[in-house]
């Protein structure tokens, strides 16, 4: 026997039953049925689960759903404005930065939560703002790459500002 | 692909006395505390812990980091994300700014809790050392009413704290650093991020007009059962005008003082080689520092 609240996933009212026990990252997959965010290591370590809980990267394998009333989730889903990808997520896909592609959901969102503090990250700014995402097929040159390249688009183009909510 | 943790009850008090009144009612039960969960609940999920309540403290108001009466109070509920972007912590206490971002990672810092880390009391904290550089206190509540203690002799062993019964870190109390004093912080992990260190630690220097020691905290981790300060190390450089054979003295007295093992991590001898570096560099730092303050 849950508990009835809302959770907020990408600006959508969702209305569950949610466990005392229950994990966020199954309520995402499970309950609301987005699949993007991803099960690694169920143990808060390789960041294939990353979402922005109120602006704040976190790896929802290790969160209780509960505790997420009341705040707003963003997942992977929520990247895009529309039918346009995000900036970041056209530069994944422009630089190949995605190889067997199981770690690019929690990339994009930790190199988002980095954007939204730091527009203008360095590399050695870049590498310690996926330092908790782990690619298994060690992509991280191209991914590092398509994160920079993300940014300095995001700063000089109005569609960049738009898109960077 | 479902994470099944077992059953518990979590409950959320709102004030204080709700908060005692439930670790009054649950005295002697299977309870767990929650504050950032990041250990706690990977703890239960590998079966090393049960619980039959979770206490979830994030409602009571300590996630504030405020300057008051010479000092910063950083509430427990304060997490490792909170304190990195603080510009008090920032401006005034970069040891610590130091410490928190070697913690976890990216993600772990948006949950981990100052109280939480403190609590776990593992001989490897990574606010430990720099806290006891840093001369922290600790300020504990219970239904009896608040006791301060001094954080070094908070920790009791590995995982083992001096909480009472019904008793909770409520928040860390720092004295601003003045003109003449400063800290640094060191850790040595396997990799960078996601790491527990090897050997962690931290100084802390006060330096008078002629360049002399008049107070000091040299504090290492992962070095001995819990976080230690090197008490012989400080006393000998009170006093004393800095240099690098002085400093390179104080760390090898410092080595004296710590009792490090060899486990899955490090090397015990690792350790010990590291402690010495981590005691010489954090010191000529801190002085580095201060020296250009003072000229």
């Amino acid at each position: 026997m849950g508990r009835k609240m809302v959770l907020n996933v990408n600006e959508i009212d969702y209305s569950l039953e949610i466990e005392d026990n229950e994990i966020l990252l199954d309520t995402i997959r499970e309950k609301i049925g987005l699949k993007g965010t991803k099960y690694g290591c169920g143990t808060g370590e390789c960041g294939a689960c990353t979402v922005l809980i109120d602006g704040a990267p976190v790896n929802s394998c290790i969160y209780l759903a509960i505790r997420a009333e009341g705040k707003k989730i963003i997942t992977v889903e929520g990247l895009k404005n529309g039918e346009t990808l995000h900036p970041l997520q056209q530069s994944f896909i422009d630089n190949a930065a995605v190889q067997c592609g199981y770690c690019a959901p929690g990339m994009l969102m930790s190199a988002k939560a980095l954007l939204d503090v730091n527009p203008n990250p360095t590399e050695k700014e870049i590498r310690e703002g996926i330092d908790g995402n782990i690619c298994r097929c060690s992509g991280y040159v191209k991914i590092v790459k398509a994160i920079d390249e993300a940014a300095k688009k995001m700063a000089n183009t109005d569609e960049g500002s738009e898109n960077n909510r | 692909m479902n994470i099944l943790l077992p059953k518990f009850e979590c409950i959320k008090p709102n004030n204080e006395k709700e908060l005692f009144d439930l670790m009054y009612k649950y005295t002697g039960r299977k309870v767990g505390i929650l504050a950032g969960g990041t250990d706690l609940l990977p703890t239960i999920n590998a079966g090393k812990l049960t619980i039959d309540y979770m206490i979830d403290i994030s409602s009571l108001g300590l996630n504030e980091i405020i300057e008051k009466d010479g000092a910063v109070h950083i509430g427990s509920m304060v997490n490792f994300r909170q304190l990195t972007l603080n510009k008090l912590i920032q401006d005034k206490l970069p040891a610590l700014l130091k410490a928190a971002k070697t913690v976890g990672a990216v993600q772990t810092r948006s949950l981990a809790t100052i109280g939480g880390n403190i609590c776990s009391a593992v001989p490897s904290c990574d606010s430990a050392p720099a806290l006891i550089a840093l001369g922290a206190k600790l300020l504990l509540n219970s239904s009896n009413g608040h006791r301060i203690i001094n954080i070094e002799d908070f920790f009791k062993g590995p995982r083992k704290n001096a909480l009472n019964s019904g008793e909770i870190l409520y928040e860390i109390i720092i004295p601003l650093p003045n003109n003449y004093s400063q800290a640094d912080f060191i850790k040595y992990g396997r990799r960078k991020a996601l790491t527990l260190a090897k050997v962690n630690g931290a100084s802390m220097l006060e330096l008078d007009n002629e360049k002399k020691v008049i107070a000091c905290r040299i504090a290492l981790g992962a070095v001995a059962p819990t976080p230690i300060r090197a008490v012989k190390a400080e006393d000998f450089l009170i006093g004393k005008e800095i240099n690098s054979e002085i400093i390179d003295e104080a760390s090898k007295i410092a080595l004296s003082e710590i009792s490090p093992i060899s486990d899955i991590r490090s090397s015990a001898d690792y350790r010990l080689q590291m402690s010495k570096v981590i005691v010489k560099r954090t010191l000529s730092n801190v002085y580095d520092l201060l020296v250009k303050e003072i000229i």
